[in-house]
């Protein structure tokens, strides 16, 4: 199945989850990303999430000068995007609970 | 990898193709978007040996992904000309910017909810500016005036949108009462109601510069003769006001022509000036060929002494 799709409903709150465990740039953000294993995540889709979540309030930003190229800016978690956080987790438990039992149900009948 | 600080030649050209389909959205979003692409694509660029559009996908497709996780609506396609014209707005990045910062938008969201106010306002506006000009002739009639006036300002304000003529209507009832607060403010709207001529920044009366006499319409008085009913002018009258103070006619006079007046004052005993006493000796001051000042006495006003009553 196409987990780009996926992707799209929860990619907020995975972003979220790993500026939330450290401060990260857009680069470092997509690398994370993928190492959690994400693979197919888009550096675009990142990017434009992450200036969707700064305009709403839930990130801010700061410029860190790089000597390997140019400057990089971090995004860190605001409050706000904390409790963004916070309630995207209780919606995604539910959720994934919700499917489990529904794909539990599909498995022991399969 | 490499430790150039700059961006590579592909990096920057990927960059600026990826620009190239976001011209359609305003330059504060354009910047906020591409700003720090360009160290993730120093980052690619040097650790991926590959084309960048194998390893990110082509540039428009980078720019429709981009937009779409931002929140940002589909690629508009422009006339070349258009396009163009947005490129050449970076110049005006700040006016851009200033337009697209939430408090100017939440600024002309209140305006636009002020509208009913202001439509009810600039109607009872011109109806007292109507007021001040005509007077006391529309005072009985003024409330009525005045609802009818907002009445009147609410509906061309209604239509505006619509209408092509109640725009302009919209617009010369905006520019009136801008005019007239703006002349009230600065206090060139006289109490009775006639403005002063535009240009003359609160002229200092030229005349008198001190307390004198003048006409109800302002002309300095400079002299007062007194004549009896059979036209014998009558010399030395002191003249006193109503409350017993003497007619001071005061010391900056002038003849119609602008020059000044020299009036010698009689002395009362104690050698004070008595200057209520009529009609004053008054000379002209003229400078002469040589340069000197000389004094011409004022010759007597013309006067028609209204003929006697019967006995």
């Amino acid at each position: 199945m196409d987990t780009s799709q996926m992707l799209k409903g929860v990619l907020d709150l995975a972003v979220l989850a790993v500026v939330a465990d450290e401060d990260g740039y857009g680069y470092d953000v997509v690398r994370r990303l993928r190492e959690a294993g994400l693979d197919e995540v888009g550096d675009a889709s990142v990017y434009g999430t992450l200036r969707r979540l700064f305009a709403a309030g839930s990130l801010s930003s700061y410029v860190v000068p790089s000597e390997e190229g140019p400057h990089r800016k971090y995004y860190s978690l605001t409050a706000g995007g904390r409790d963004a956080l916070a309630s995207g987790t209780k919606t995604w438990r539910h959720f994934a609970a919700v499917l489990d039992d529904l794909l539990g149900t599909d498995k022991e009948a399969a | 990898m490499t430790t150039t600080p700059t961006l590579d030649d592909r990096a920057h050209r990927y960059l600026e193709e990826v620009r190239g389909h976001l011209v359609d959205l305003t330059a504060g979003e354009r910047d906020a978007l591409v700003g720090d692409l360009a160290g993730h694509l120093h980052e690619v660029s040097s650790t991926d040996d590959r084309p960048l559009d194998e390893v990110l996908g082509t540039p428009a497709a980078f720019a429709a992904e981009l937009r779409a996780s931002a929140g940002l609506p589909p690629e508009t396609p422009l006339a070349d000309a258009d396009a163009d014209a947005l490129a050449d707005a970076d110049a005006a990045r700040p006016q851009r910017s200033f337009a697209d910062h939430p408090w100017t938008e939440a600024t002309r969201a209140f305006l636009v909810e002020l509208r009913p106010a202001w439509w009810v306002a600039r109607g009872v506006l011109v109806v007292l500016v109507l007021g001040l000009v005509l007077g006391a002739e529309i005072e009985p009639i003024l409330v009525p005036v005045l609802v009818a006036g907002a009445v009147v300002s609410v509906l061309v304000g209604r239509r505006e949108r619509t209408s092509r003529l109640a725009r302009p209507v919209g617009w010369a009832i905006a520019a009136v009462v801008i005019v007239v607060v703006y002349l009230a403010l600065t206090g060139s709207v006289d109490s009775d109601g006639s403005v002063d001529p535009v240009g003359e920044d609160d002229p200092a009366p030229p005349l008198p510069a001190e307390p004198g006499l003048t006409h109800i319409d302002g002309r300095q008085i400079t002299n007062i003769y007194a004549y009896d009913h059979d036209g014998r002018p009558i010399e030395d009258v002191l003249l006193y006001d109503q409350n017993g103070e003497p007619l001071d006619p005061g010391s900056d006079l002038f003849d119609a022509e602008g020059r000044r007046l020299d009036t010698t004052f009689p002395l009362d005993s104690a050698g004070a000036e008595v200057r209520n006493s009529f009609p004053l000796d008054q000379r002209v001051i003229t400078g002469d060929a040589d340069g000197r000042e000389r004094g011409v006495a004022v010759p007597d006003p013309p006067v028609v002494v209204p003929p006697a009553p019967e006995g």
